[in-house]
């Protein structure tokens, strides 16, 4: 059963309640919430996420609560419990939904080793997987953004899962987040896609989300293996560039994109040069979102 | 300086300095070309190393030595000629290799 | 979800039940399960369940989830022992050419020695016990290689140096492990004052003989006291599950329990080893033979004061339903600290300490549990 088709009174009771059991990728999410903004947030976002029907092991609990005191009157807050601790200062109200996705992609990194963790966005497209390494500000939401709304399928713009089995990737579809500038760019190249609210002045300026697409949710269990490594950075004005680089450099900067490479130790290194072996890796510089687009597809066709 | 019958000049006293490195199975490697990655199940840490280093290194996990005998092993191996430059050559991978934590004098 | 005192028992059961018998645990409800992940989460224990189920074969009967959890949960401890070893290792090579004894204690020594404590033990320093007049040359030697101390207050430098049995940590910035170089395994002004040459002259050489573990029942010891008189609970229940493992194991020398009972009573340790005995039995059904129990009573505390403690380590070291939290807790953390710095320093000193340190103290424990929670990072 999809969230979608729950009523809306009973999603409010529930996460008041008992929570809400969602399933996102492998991961198993109980959810907490007395935030009513939140709720309506939720159930656009994760529309078309199952519910896991109880009982059920939960990977990760998390509540949204309102911290008590004088501030409640004049500039109310929402905290964020992952699992009864407090792992964040508090965040404005209206900025519940981030908070929440901030804090389940925290969840995540600290404690899905099972996996061998990559800052990387991930889209799939003729059963391989495309992985795109990078920091914060680099462009990889954005650039993954758009991959998806040209026809990739999502696998995430923020994790990317490997496992340990068969080096294959795992699909963990998840609102995402676009910021600043990113926004209007989206807004103007996928006009039909499902946009949510901006969020202002949060700690990375003002942030708004992207809805996953029906489908890529449906095939959330379908793994794939890796195909290309692709370093990005947006650099404005600047002509687009795919320049190979050579199995080693991709290694470097393979594990410097890792949340777990180091905590894996012997795994994490022969995961990581496995998963090198088995791609063909580049680093890309683009300013013009079509043309790297273009060029992605040309590396799938090949 | 090595070479003009000094004894105690610093190159001299390091180029008789006996190294050790990890045991074989403790070391894991995976190479492309000439470029290595070399994990130390030791200490936990990844290293990059080129060619020559790695060669080094290999050596002395073969069996401990001064940095005159690694290189006279590696010559030998490969026929290039020793001559002072590599053997000053090997006396600073060494102490690169040492400053990784991944060899130490003999006797620690 | 019933009232608050059920789910304590509740969140009692599971959690303790998982570390006293892992068997049982592959009957355990879904609910339970998912419970127990929690907690163990919480008192840092789930990799020693993991490894415990792995040890006695059970994960083939454990749901696949839970089996993730505990991969995850080995990984960090795999990477955490590394680290620890890692860290002796370069402290062995730094005193190369000295003939400095050192003696391993707590985390590292259960791991360099190959203890049952050891299995899925987290550890966050390396704990080192050295003779007092080379604690001086010991810390020079350090310093000399690369370690620095950790920034500290001066007060607390102080603090450290003339009344805890430790200098300020040592830390390699290139590794960011803390060791804690101790000179005794209580404070100077306690009233309890174990002579630590004795423990030093006793202590048993590993493998690698640079190395040393104190012997059996000192190794008990050091860990009540640890646990009774530190007034640091963070890790109550993982200390207590030490302990339990530590009886276990030696349990089985044949004079290991009256040699146990006779040097905690020539050290006035009586009192630590009383409930140390008593809460191994009573949480994680620790055989504990009766000779040895009753002779540990002569340390028992007044009755009253005994069901005070019964209560207020019950609340701390045993974590109630995390979704409905005990106001408890945090009351008994308190008294419990206080009480720990009441054995410590004389009475008059301790107000003045306790008002400065108050607001340092619980900073301290939420940055530790963050910091904890992350790992490496």
């Amino acid at each position: 059963m999809k969230l979608a088709e729950l009523p809306g009174e009973l999603v409010a009771q529930r996460l008041e309640g008992r929570g809400i059991l969602l399933q996102t990728g492998p991961f198993t999410v109980r959810i907490h919430s007395v935030v009513e903004g939140f709720t309506q947030l939720l159930r656009r976002f994760y529309a078309n996420f199952p519910v896991v029907p109880e009982p059920a092991i939960a990977d990760f609990h998390v509540r949204l609560t309102i911290p008590g005191g004088i501030r409640r009157r004049w500039r109310p807050q929402v905290l964020l419990l992952l699992d009864g601790q407090e792992v964040f200062l508090p965040y404005p109200l209206s900025h519940a939904f981030p908070l929440f996705e901030w804090g389940l992609n925290w969840c995540i990194a600290m404690q899905a080793h099972q996996y061998l963790m990559l800052h990387s966005a991930a889209v799939e497209r003729s059963g391989r997987v495309l992985l795109l390494p990078a920091g914060s500000g680099s462009g990889k939401s954005t650039l993954c953004a758009a991959l998806v709304n040209r026809g990739w399928r999502l696998f995430s713009d923020e994790f990317s899962l490997v496992r340990a089995a068969d080096g294959h990737l795992i699909p963990l579809p998840r609102p995402m987040p676009l910021k600043n500038s990113s926004i209007d760019v989206i807004r103007d190249f996928a006009p039909d896609a499902e946009l949510g609210p901006s969020f202002h002045g949060t700690r990375k300026g003002t942030v708004a989300h992207l809805g996953v697409p029906a489908s890529c949710v449906e095939q959330s269990a379908v793994s794939a293996p890796p195909g290309w490594l692709v370093f990005p950075s947006y650099q404005s004005h600047a002509s687009l560039r795919l320049e190979p680089i050579s199995k080693a450099q991709a290694f470097i900067k393979l594990a410097n994109n890792s949340f777990n490479y180091q905590l894996l130790g012997l795994r994490g290194f022969r995961e990581a040069s496995r998963l090198v072996d088995n791609c063909d890796s580049y680093i890309l510089s683009y300013s013009n979102l079509d043309e790297a687009i273009v060029s992605m597809n040309r590396l799938a066709e090949s | 300086m090595a070479g003009d019958g000094i004894v105690d000049g610093p190159e001299y006293i390091e180029a008789e300095t006996s190294w050790v490195a990890p045991e074989k199975q403790e070391l894991h490697w995976v190479s492309w070309g000439e470029q290595h990655a070399l994990y130390d199940a030791r200490s936990g840490e990844t290293h990059l190393l080129t060619e020559q280093t790695a060669r080094v290194l290999q050596q002395l996990v073969l069996r401990p030595g001064t940095a005159r005998e690694v290189m006279e092993a590696l010559c030998s191996e490969s026929g290039e000629c020793c001559d002072e430059q590599s053997l000053e050559s090997s006396v600073w991978l060494l102490r690169q290799l040492h400053s990784a934590g991944l060899i130490e004098k003999s006797g620690t | 979800m019933r009232a608050d005192s059920d789910n304590g028992k509740h969140g009692t059961n599971v959690l303790l039940t998982a570390l006293s018998d892992p068997a049982k645990a592959v009957s355990f409800t879904v609910e339970e399960w998912d419970l127990l992940l929690r907690l163990a989460r919480a008192t840092r224990l789930l990799g020693r369940i993991a490894v415990c189920m792995e040890e006695q074969g059970l994960l083939t009967e454990v749901p696949n989830r839970v089996v993730d959890h505990f991969s995850a949960a080995k990984v960090f401890v795999c990477h955490r022992q590394l680290t620890a070893r890692w860290e002796i290792n370069r402290i062995l090579a730094a005193l190369a050419g000295t003939d400095m004894p050192l003696v391993l204690l707590k985390g590292g020594a259960y791991i360099l020695a190959e203890l049952p404590p050891s299995r899925g033990r987290l550890l966050s320093d390396v704990d080192l016990l050295v003779p007092r007049e080379r604690l001086d040359s010991f810390e020079q030697t350090l310093l000399g290689h690369g370690w620095e101390s950790v920034k500290l207050e001066e007060y607390d430098q102080r603090y450290y140096r003339t009344w805890m049995h430790e200098l300020p940590p040592l830390s390699h910035p290139e590794r960011g492990l803390e060791v804690d170089i101790h000179h005794t395994i209580s404070p100077l002004t306690s009233r309890l004052s174990p002579d630590s040459a004795r423990l030093i002259a006793d202590s048993i050489p590993l493998a690698d003989s640079r190395l040393r573990i104190l012997q059996p029942v000192d190794m008990v010891l050091h860990s009540a006291v640890h646990l009774f008189h530190d007034g640091e609970f963070i890790n109550g229940l993982r200390d207590l599950v030490d302990l339990a493992d530590l009886f276990q194991h030696f349990g089985e020398q044949a004079d290991f329990w009256t040699k146990l009972v006779d040097r905690a009573r020539s050290q006035g340790l009586l009192r630590p080893l009383f409930y140390t005995l008593r809460y191994t039995n009573r949480f994680l059904a620790t055989a504990i033979p009766d000779s040895a129990m009753s002779a540990a009573g002569d340390g028992a505390p007044p009755g009253p004061v005994l069901r005070l403690m019964d209560y207020l380590i019950e609340a701390v070291m045993i974590p109630g339903h995390p979704d409905f939290p005990r106001r408890r807790h945090t009351v008994a953390q308190w008294l419990l600290y206080v009480r720990s710095h009441w054995l410590r320093m004389p009475p008059g000193m301790l107000l003045q300490h306790l008002a400065r340190k108050q607001i340092m103290r619980w900073k301290h424990h939420k940055v530790t549990a963050g910091t904890l929670a992350q790992g490496n990072r």
